[in-house]
């Protein structure tokens, strides 16, 4: 699947909704959704389409940095069943 | 209890052992899983304890609805239980579950992706993340329980089958035995949140133990084979 618009809030608010499901500080976690969100916007400029699975997989490298668990969370997308 | 018989034992053993056998099944405890994850991001603990505890009732429903109806079939058709040779094929289509779980029922080694086509497991995961009342909750339970059925089926028709050679009293006791049997580990998983675990631990902890699972879902398919082959069928 791929995506061709890809929305600042609304990333955001996904970080922020999957370190909610770890128990996360709602400081800390709007930090790193912060940081991550800017470094992908960053990354996405140039490319015209990316997929959900590149996505997914750039969001967990730059996760791993800040929450090893958090990153989990991205890098096991629909991968549960 | 007054009334057993050795056979009631050997119909009790192959009831436990069908549910055993169910309760290995990861299908259900993966989308499960996943109402967590949807759950806990988005509603409150209390919220989510109610979508579980619905998830888990529309899941034990199934089983019973379906066990029961395997039960009340066979009985209507044979007036007692399954021939010898009925039971020959459903014991040749045990064996080929097994080898088929060992082979095809995870899809790669580095994830708990199953065998389901991708659709219907996108669909598995898009119901589970939508789930806001617990009615959908309750359906997403039966679903989960439905897409397993290529792997159930045969047990729940071999539970139901034993449960009719069971005293009538028994009977109830037995469908009511089995579902519970199959839904422990989802309950298992509930305490394991409730205590403290994420779901990042737990699909860790399924990621790293599926190659262990496997081989006892097909080696409890095995032994259920061969314990309707000595028992039942030449047993007599």
């Amino acid at each position: 699947m791929s995506i061709s618009k890809l929305s600042k809030k609304k990333l955001h608010d996904e970080i922020i909704r999957e370190a909610k499901v770890l128990n996360i500080h709602s400081g800390t976690s709007e930090l790193i959704a912060d940081k991550v969100v800017e470094k992908i916007m960053k990354w996405r400029e140039g490319r015209s389409m990316i997929t959900a699975e590149d996505l997914n997989e750039k969001l967990a490298t730059e996760l791993e940095k800040y929450n090893k668990d958090l990153a989990y969370l991205f890098k096991s997308k629909d991968k549960i069943i | 209890m007054e009334g057993l018989t050795p056979v009631n034992l050997i119909q009790f053993g192959t009831i436990l052992l069908a549910a055993l056998v169910h309760a290995t099944l990861q299908l259900g405890l993966g989308a499960l899983l996943l109402l967590y994850h949807a759950s806990l991001g988005k509603h409150i603990k209390k919220k989510t304890k109610q979508l579980v505890s619905n998830y888990i009732l529309g899941t034990a429903l199934l089983i019973i609805l379906t066990v029961t109806a395997a039960a009340f079939i066979i009985n209507a058709i044979t007036s007692s239980s399954l021939s010898p040779e009925v039971l020959a094929i459903l014991v040749g289509i045990l064996f080929m579950l097994a080898i088929i779980i060992w082979f095809f029922y995870y899809r790669t080694r580095r994830s708990t992706e199953l065998w389901l086509p991708k659709s219907v497991s996108r669909y598995i995961s898009n119901r589970a993340k939508l789930t806001e009342s617990n009615t959908e909750a309750f359906s997403l339970g039966m679903l989960s329980s439905l897409a397993e059925m290529p792997f159930s089926i045969i047990l729940m028709i071999i539970a139901g089958n034993s449960i009719i050679g069971l005293p009538a009293e028994l009977q109830i006791l037995s469908i009511a035995f089995y579902s519970f049997i199959t839904i422990l580990p989802l309950f298992i998983l509930r305490f394991s949140i409730r205590r403290g675990n994420t779901v990042v631990d737990i699909q860790k902890w399924r990621v790293k133990n599926k190659e262990f699972l496997k081989i006892m879902t097909g080696i409890g398919f095995m032994t259920l084979a061969l314990f309707i082959i000595g028992f039942r069928i030449l047993g007599g």
